[in-house]
C-alpha cells in the first residue's frame, strides 16, 4: 500500500492517474461498478496450505516448534487416551482457553468413553459422541489449528487422523460490559462496548433481533491475527457496497492492527483528509441504528469501539441522544449545536480579521473595549489568539491524559489559574481568553472526537488566513475547504449528504418526525428501495 | 480519460449556473458605457433575459434533434468540423472573458474600499488559488459547492434592499427606457452575452447532469432566478442612485450597503455582505474556467483536464492584471472584446438554433 506522503491530498495532482472512484449512488448506467481502481490488487495472497499428519507425535513436535515451546510456556499439550483405544491430544493455550471447559467436557468425557461405538470416523464419532462443547468444527488445515490455538479454542489432535477437533474453549479475562463514557447521554441505553468481539456482537444482537443480521468474521488483516466482524442486514445492505468494504479489507497488508482506528485509515479512501470518513462509537445502539438503516459496522477484536460506514456530515454531526428527545427539545438541541459549531470554526478567524484589517465594521464601543483590554499586552492580536488556541488544546491532551483525581485539577489549574495569570501578566488580554473560551465549549459540541479534533486545528488555520487576507482570506480558506470536502466520499456517499446532493428527506438541519424514520436513506440505495 | 465531469442533480446545476448568471449580470457591467445616456439596465436585462432564454430552448432542441449531450458535440454535428472548431474556440475565450470580467469588477471594489493599501497583484492571488482549486476537482465538486452556498446569496441581496430601501426615489429611474432606442438595443446586445454565458457553459458540462431535460429544466431555473435577482439590483441602484451618479461610481450595489446609515452601537455588515459575492464570485470563475477547459480538452484530445484548468486560471488572472495595469494593447482588445463580445457569441449560437433545427427535419 503506497504511504501516506506519497500520496497528494484529494489527488489533485496526480496528473497521471485515471479517476473512477467508487460510487455508492446509482448513475444512469445503472448499479454501481463493483471494480473500483483501490489499491493493486483485489484478493488477498492465500497462504500455502498445509495439512495435519497423521501420526500424533509428529503434529506436537511441529506445533512445539512454531509455538516455541521450549521457551514458551502458554502452550499446554495435554495427551491424553481417547475411549481406552487411541492416543490424543488436547493442544491449547495457557490463560487463552478456560480450562475448567477443557476438563469438564473435553478430558473427562474422552476418558470416560469406554470404546468406539458405530462405522463413523473417529473425528467425527468423537465429535458428535463424546465431546460436549456447544460450538465443534473439523479441519486439517493447519493454518485454522493454528489461527484457533491463538485465539484460545482448544484443538483435539487423534493419531493415525488428519482432522483435528476444534472447540470454542475461549475463557480469557476481559472487561465486563462498561458505560459509555465518551458519549454519554441522560436518555437512552449507557452500555458500552467492551474489547470482547463476541461481546460486542451480542450487544448488537440485543437490539437488532432480525433473521438477516448477518455478522461475517474473518481476519482483520494484520500479522497479529485479531479477528475481525462486518455486521449488516443481508436484505437491506447494498451488495455493491458490501463488496467494496470486502474488498477494501481483504486488500490491507500491515504488521499490526490493534483497534479499529487502524482499520479506519487503511480501508479511507482520503486517509490524509483531517475530517473521517467513517465514525467510531462506543455505543451499541448507535451501531444497531446503522445496521438498520442499512450501514455496515465492522467490529474489531480488541477495540471498545465499532466502525460505522459509510458516514456523512449529517452523521458525524448527530448525538445519539437526538432521536431520544421529544421534537421541539430535539430541534433547539440540534440549532444549539450548529450555533456552537459555527462558534468554534469561525468566531477567533472572524473577530482577528475585524481587528486586523476591518476595523470599521466594529461598532466603536467595542473598538474601545478591545483596545482598553489590549493596553500592555505585548504580543500581536493574531499570535496571542493562536497562542492560546494551542494553550487550549495543551489543556485538554493533559486532562486527557493524566490520571482520574488529577484530571480535574488540570482543568482548574489550565483554566482558571493560568488563564488569570496570564492575563493579569499581560500577556493575553481579557477579550481574547473570553473568545477561546467560548471557542472551546462550541468545540465539545460537536458529537465525534475525531471530528473535534480536525475543528479544533482548521481554526487556527484560519485565524491565519484571517491573519493574512482579513476576510478575503477567511472566505477563500472557507470557500476552498467546502470544495475539497465535497470532493470527499466515504465509500461512494457524497460528504455532504444530504445537503449536496439533495436527497428525498424533508428535513435536514432541524429533526423530522420520528414516525418518518419508516425506511432507510435514500442515498444509501438499500435493497428495499432498488427495483 | 480525466474529465472530472462527475454527475450531479439537477438543483447542483442550476445553482451553479444561477450564480454565474448573477455574478456575471451584476458585477461584469462597464458602468461609464452603460449609465452615459440613460438607466436602461433593469429594462434591457429584462429584454436580455427573454431573447436568451429563447436562445437557450433553441439550443436544447437542437441538441435533442441531433442527439448531443453537450455543445461540444452540437457544435461538430451541425456546424462541421473546420467552422465547429472555429465556434469552440471561440467559445473558449468568451468563457475566459466572462470569468475575467466580474473579477475586475471585485478587483477594483476590494482595492478601492477594503484594501486600500494592497496591490491589485496581492488580491489577484487569492482569486487564483480559489479558482484554480475549484476547477481542477471538476464539475460535481462545482456544482455541489455551488449548492450550499447559493442560499447566501439571495439573502445577502435581500439584506442589502432592506437596509438601503429607505433611500429609495422614483424619480431616480427616469428616464425610465434610457436615452432612445438606439441605446436600449446596444445594452440589450450587451446584455446578452452576460446571460447566455453562463447557459452556454451549462450545455458545455451536460453530459454530467445526466440528462438533457434536467439542463432544460436547471438553465432555465438560473436565468429566471438569476434574472430576477441581477434586474432587482439594476432597480435598485436605479431607485438609489440617479444614472448621472451611476455613469461615474463603481460598484453601485456595494455602495447601496456601505452608504446606508447604521447606528453607532451596531455592527456593520456591508464587508462580510461582499466577501460572500466574492465567494460567488470566485466560483462563478471556476465554473467559466472548468467549462472553457473541458472544451478545450474536448477538442484537442488531451487526457486530463486538471492541468488544463490550472493553465486557463492563470492565464485569465494573467489578462487581468495586465487589463488592471492598463496595459496598452490588451485594455485595447479587453475593450473590443467587451463591446463586440455579443457579436462573437450569436453568431455561433444563432448558426446552431437554426442549422441544428432545421437539420434533423431534413433528414426526417
Amino acid at each position: 500500500m503506497k504511504s501516506g506522503w506519497k500520496k497528494s491530498f484529494f489527488g489533485l495532482f496526480e496528473f497521471d492517474k485515471p479517476y473512477n472512484a467508487y460510487e455508492l449512488l446509482e448513475t444512469e448506467e445503472g448499479t454501481p461498478s463493483f471494480s473500483s481502481s483501490w489499491q493493486e490488487k483485489s484478493q488477498p495472497d492465500k497462504p500455502q496450505e498445509r495439512t495435519v499428519n497423521e501420526s500424533l507425535n509428529k503434529n506436537l513436535e511441529l506445533l512445539k516448534k512454531e509455538y516455541r515451546g521450549d521457551i514458551n510456556t502458554d502452550l499446554i499439550l495435554r495427551r491424553f487416551i481417547f475411549a481406552g483405544k487411541v492416543r490424543a491430544c488436547a493442544a491449547f493455550m495457557n490463560g487463552m482457553a478456560d480450562e475448567n471447559q477443557v476438563s469438564d467436557f473435553i478430558i473427562r468425557p474422552a476418558l470416560r468413553q469406554e470404546g468406539i461405538e458405530g462405522d463413523m470416523p473417529l473425528p467425527v464419532f468423537a465429535e458428535q459422541k463424546v465431546f460436549c462443547m456447544q460450538e465443534t468444527e473439523l479441519s486439517s488445515d493447519w493454518s485454522i489449528v493454528e489461527q484457533a490455538i491463538s485465539e484460545g479454542r482448544t484443538v483435539v489432535f487423534l493419531d493415525g487422523q488428519t482432522q483435528t477437533i476444534i472447540m470454542d474453549t475461549r475463557g480469557f479475562a476481559s472487561r465486563s460490559v462498561p458505560d459509555a463514557e465518551n458519549e454519554a447521554t441522560i436518555l437512552g441505553p449507557h452500555e458500552a462496548f467492551c474489547e470482547n468481539i463476541r461481546t460486542n456482537i451480542t450487544l448488537v444482537r440485543r437490539i437488532v433481533k432480525t433473521p438477516d443480521f448477518v455478522c461475517e468474521l474473518r481476519s482483520a488483516g494484520g500479522e497479529n491475527n485479531i479477528r475481525l466482524a462486518i455486521a449488516y442486514r443481508e436484505s437491506k445492505v447494498n451488495k455493491g457496497l458490501l463488496n467494496e468494504i470486502k474488498k477494501r479489507l481483504a486488500n490491507i497488508d500491515t504488521e499490526m492492527i490493534m483497534a479499529n482506528g487502524t482499520i479506519n485509515q487503511l480501508i479511507e479512501q482520503h486517509p490524509n483528509s483531517p475530517i473521517p470518513q467513517t465514525l467510531s462509537t462506543e455505543r451499541p445502539d448507535r451501531a444497531a441504528a446503522a445496521v438498520m438503516q442499512g450501514k455496515v459496522v465492522l467490529i474489531v477484536e480488541g477495540s471498545p469501539q465499532v466502525t460505522v460506514l459509510p458516514v456523512t456530515v449529517e452523521t458525524l454531526l448527530t448525538s445519539a441522544e437526538d432521536a431520544y428527545l421529544r421534537r421541539p427539545v430535539g430541534i433547539i438541541v440540534r440549532l444549539v449545536r450548529i450555533f456552537g459549531i459555527i462558534i468554534t470554526t469561525l468566531m477567533p478567524a472572524y473577530f482577528l480579521a475585524l481587528t486586523c484589517h476591518h476595523q470599521g465594521m466594529l461598532s466603536s464601543e467595542v473598538l474601545t473595549t478591545i483596545i482598553s483590554s489590549r493596553t500592555m499586552v505585548f504580543l500581536p492580536l493574531p499570535l496571542e489568539m493562536i497562542f492560546l488556541l494551542l494553550i487550549f488544546q495543551l489543556v485538554r491532551e493533559a486532562g486527557i491524559r493524566v490520571p482520574g483525581a488529577m484530571g480535574q485539577a488540570v482543568g482548574i489549574i489550565g483554566g482558571l489559574i493560568l488563564g488569570q495569570a496570564a492575563v493579569a501578566a499581560n500577556i493575553v488580554s481579557t477579550i481574547v481568553l473570553i473568545i477561546v473560551a467560548l471557542t472551546g465549549l462550541g468545540n465539545f459540541a460537536v458529537p465525534d472526537y475525531s471530528t473535534q479534533l480536525a475543528l479544533a486545528y482548521y481554526r487556527i488555520l484560519l485565524c491565519l488566513a484571517a491573519w493574512i487576507g482579513g476576510l478575503l482570506g477567511v472566505s477563500c480558506t472557507i470557500l476552498v475547504t467546502i470544495g475539497l470536502l465535497s470532493a470527499q466520499k466515504s465509500f461512494g456517499v457524497p460528504f455532504f449528504t444530504p445537503f449536496a446532493p439533495r436527497t428525498y428527506r424533508k428535513y435536514r438541519i432541524i429533526r423530522g418526525d420520528i414516525g418518518m424514520h419508516k425506511r432507510a436513506e435514500d442515498y444509501m440505495n438499500t435493497e428495499e428501495v432498488r427495483p | 480519460m480525466n474529465l472530472r465531469e462527475g454527475s450531479f442533480g439537477m438543483q447542483e446545476s442550476a445553482s451553479a449556473a444561477a450564480i454565474a448568471v448573477i455574478v456575471v449580470g451584476i458585477f461584469s457591467i462597464n458602468n461609464a458605457d452603460v449609465y452615459a445616456r440613460g438607466n436602461s439596465m433593469w429594462l434591457s436585462s429584462i429584454i436580455a433575459l427573454a431573447i436568451c432564454s429563447v436562445l437557450f430552448l433553441c439550443l436544447i432542441r437542437a441538441m435533442e434533434k441531433n442527439r448531443c449531450n453537450s455543445l461540444f458535440e452540437l457544435c461538430h454535428a451541425v456546424l462541421g468540423k473546420v467552422i465547429g472548431s472555429l465556434a469552440i474556440y471561440a467559445l473558449v475565450l468568451l468563457m475566459l472573458l466572462a470569468a475575467i470580467l466580474p473579477l475586475n469588477g471585485f478587483l477594483q471594489t476590494l482595492t478601492r474600499f477594503i484594501f486600500t493599501e494592497a496591490s491589485d497583484e496581492s488580491i489577484a492571488i487569492y482569486f487564483l488559488v480559489g479558482s484554480s482549486v475549484l476547477s481542477m476537482l471538476g464539475m460535481e465538486i462545482l456544482a455541489r459547492t455551488s449548492r450550499l452556498i447559493i442560499w447566501l446569496i439571495p439573502l445577502s441581496f435581500i439584506a442589502v434592499f432592506a437596509i438601503s430601501a429607505s433611500e429609495f426615489e422614483a424619480y431616480r429611474l427616469y428616464p425610465l427606457a434610457g436615452s432612445d432606442a438606439r441605446e436600449l438595443l446596444r445594452q440589450v446586445a450587451l446584455s446578452l452575452f452576460r446571460y447566455l454565458m453562463p447557459l452556454l457553459a451549462l450545455l458545455s458540462v451536460s453530459r454530467g447532469t445526466q440528462g438533457l431535460r434536467f439542463s432544460k429544466k436547471a438553465g432555465l431555473i438560473a436565468l429566471a432566478s438569476g434574472g430576477v435577482l441581477s434586474v432587482l439590483c439594476f432597480l435598485a441602484e436605479g431607485l438609489r442612485y440617479g444614472y448621472t451618479d451611476l455613469s461615474s461610481m463603481s460598484s453601485p450595489i456595494y455602495r447601496l450597503i456601505s452608504e446606508a446609515r447604521f447606528s453607532e452601537s451596531s455592527f456593520r455588515v456591508d464587508k462580510a455582505i461582499l466577501f460572500i459575492w466574492v465567494m460567488a464570485g470566485i466560483l462563478s470563475a471556476a465554473y467559466f474556467v472548468y467549462s472553457a477547459s473541458l472544451l478545450y480538452c474536448k477538442k484537442t484530445g488531451v487526457g486530463d483536464i486538471r492541468p488544463v484548468a490550472l493553465c486557463m486560471s492563470g492565464l485569465a488572472l494573467t489578462f487581468l492584471l495586465m487589463l488592471r495595469l492598463n496595459v496598452g494593447i490588451v485594455e485595447c482588445i479587453m475593450a473590443r472584446l467587451y463591446s463586440d463580445a455579443w457579436m462573437v457569441m450569436l453568431v455561433p449560437v444563432v448558426l446552431l438554433c437554426i442549422i441544428g433545427g432545421a437539420k434533423r427535419r431534413k433528414s426526417v
